[in-house]
């Protein structure tokens, strides 16, 4: 690509930054426009649920980058300015005020939003969601010690919430509508270990429960469960998920699914326009499975991907996606992808204290879940990088060191 | 202030950097290290080398950082992830190199 190649980026998240950082790691000499919704630079999200909301963070170290970096690196970032529409065949964006901004690379970086429970009447106060800084801020200054928070959602960010809200002194009900937390992602055993931890807390964690009513009229009140109790709460998080920001890819004539459908380089049905982060739905992650994921790793990953391509260099090489989640102080670490219906086999230290779980398929190991056990999970990412056949009685064996199964790496 | 910084290609670098920022931060915002978890001592992608006449200017490394480094490929006795240090004017001038990648 030729220094008078113009790259617009839409989204700020950590996937724009990512992309922006790459492309100029890269040399990449052209134009960088940043269009962002948000009034802050690219910023972590995964503090909003912990440290931010306890109060440990201040704004300007959630910064990706500091503000002195896109000045410097010559990024023309426009905060608090939504895109509007897409004229792919044009090349050109729509931006309130400025009709007709011309790119020769578009790089989606939409990400999601948080999903909505139909329950709940528009405009109800008392009522949040976590996703944006604006959000925790919201839901930060709500809080007060011995509020009453009922939480829906026993995802990783109901649970982390839940762990910072009690930290804080709140009162913390989780309502979960399947039979166990973190169902589709995490293994149970791991889930047991958590729920156990929050209950140790002094938190409620009911499964199996919906919610049938929301109580109050203007300000939130309470909830009326499925199973017929009445819980009487001053505030609700609802954390259910997120719904992909799909709407300027599908008027721009994009192929579409759950997200931004790309190719193994982030490229969309558009050659000339990329997605990446949440939005973008992997045709097939180079061997690591297709759709999309919602992390800090793919969101990096997937930036550097369509950098790669845009900037004409080699592309980096794809890994197994992974994952984590700090709740109170237990650190849960996952790597690669299991079944849904997955037999996990479980790895204990004799204290208890560790616990690591790891899925195999075809006598080799497909992903790991370590809970407090940070060492086993390093090791898990290179067993899994290697493909090696693994013996399933020495993965499960506290007494044999997990590094001494590894048979092809070496220093 | 400024830090002395070889980078995994080799060049060296002099990086401006303000008291109180962390290591980590200043190198991954050049994209000189992964720093996949945002320093969060999950990912240990961020491991440096230490010049040796500095290392006990730095404070000791908790349990955490001990357990990633012992697992990691590539480390040295002057091993440290540069999420647990946070840069101060003792430190001004303190020479890094960013350890190969796994």
């Amino acid at each position: 690509m030729s220094a008078s190649t113009r790259v617009v980026v839409v989204g700020g998240g950590q996937a724009a930054a990512q992309l922006i950082g790459s492309l100029r790691g890269h040399g990449f000499g052209g134009q960088i426009t940043l269009f962002s919704d948000e009034q802050m630079l690219p910023y972590h999200r995964p503090p909003l649920s912990k440290k931010f909301l306890l109060g440990e963070l201040s704004q300007d170290k959630l910064l990706i980058r500091k503000p002195a970096y896109y000045e410097g690196h010559g990024v023309d970032v426009r905060l608090g300015c939504p895109v509007l529409g897409v004229d792919a065949a044009a090349r050109q964006l729509t931006v309130a005020e400025h009709p007709n901004i011309d790119y020769d690379v578009l790089v989606l970086a939409t990400g999601g939003r948080a999903r909505r429970l139909p329950l709940v009447p528009q405009g109800m106060s008392g009522v949040h969601a976590l996703r944006t800084y604006t959000d925790a801020l919201a839901l930060r200054d709500r809080l007060h010690a011995g509020a009453r928070v009922v939480l829906i959602g026993g995802g990783y960010i109901g649970l982390e919430v839940a762990a910072s809200l009690r930290t804080l002194g709140c009162e913390v009900t989780v309502l979960e509508m399947q039979s166990r937390v973190l169902e589709r992602s995490a293994a149970p055993a791991i889930a047991q270990r958590l729920v156990e931890e929050h209950a140790h807390h002094g938190s409620r964690v009911h499964c199996g429960i919906g919610v049938s009513r929301i109580l109050g009229e203007h300000a939130f009140e309470g909830v009326l469960t499925s199973d017929g109790q009445t819980i009487e709460a001053d505030v609700l998080v609802v954390g259910i998920g997120m719904q992909a920001n799909t709407s300027l890819a599908e008027q721009a004539g994009l192929a579409c699914a759950d997200g931004i459908l790309v190719d193994r380089s982030g490229r969309t049905s558009d050659p000339s326009i990329y997605a990446i982060g949440d939005v973008a739905c992997w045709r097939d992650r180079d061997g690591q499975g297709s759709g999309r994921l919602e992390s800090v790793d793919n969101a990096i990953f997937s930036a550097n991907v369509a950098a790669a391509a845009i900037a004409g260099v080699a592309p980096p090489d794809a890994a197994a996606p992974w994952f984590w989640s700090d709740q109170y102080h237990n650190k849960l670490q996952m790597v690669g992808l299991a079944p849904a219906q997955a037999s996990w086999l479980q790895r204990r230290s004799e204290d208890g204290a560790r616990l690591s779980c790891f899925c195999i398929e075809d006598e080799r190991l497909r992903a790991a879940q370590c809970l407090n056990a940070a060492g086993d999970f390093i090791v898990a990412k290179r067993l899994i990088a290697s493909g090696q056949r693994i013996d399933p009685a020495a993965l499960t064996n506290p007494s044999i060191a997990l590094r001494d199964l590894c048979t092809t790496a070496s220093e | 202030m400024k830090i002395n910084v070889i980078d995994r290609a080799g060049q060296v670098l002099d990086l401006d950097c303000e008291n109180g920022d962390r290591l980590m931060d200043v190198l991954a915002e050049l994209d000189l290290v992964e720093a996949t978890c945002g320093g969060e001592c999950s990912c240990a992608t961020c491991q440096v080398y230490v010049d040796p006449d500095w290392l006990n200017r730095l404070p000791p490394k908790d349990e955490l950082e001990l357990e990633l480094l012992d697992e990691l490929l590539n480390t040295r006795e002057t091993s440290r992830l540069a999420c647990q240090i946070h840069l101060s004017d003792e430190l001004d001038g303190i020479p890094i190199t960013v350890a190969p990648a796994e």
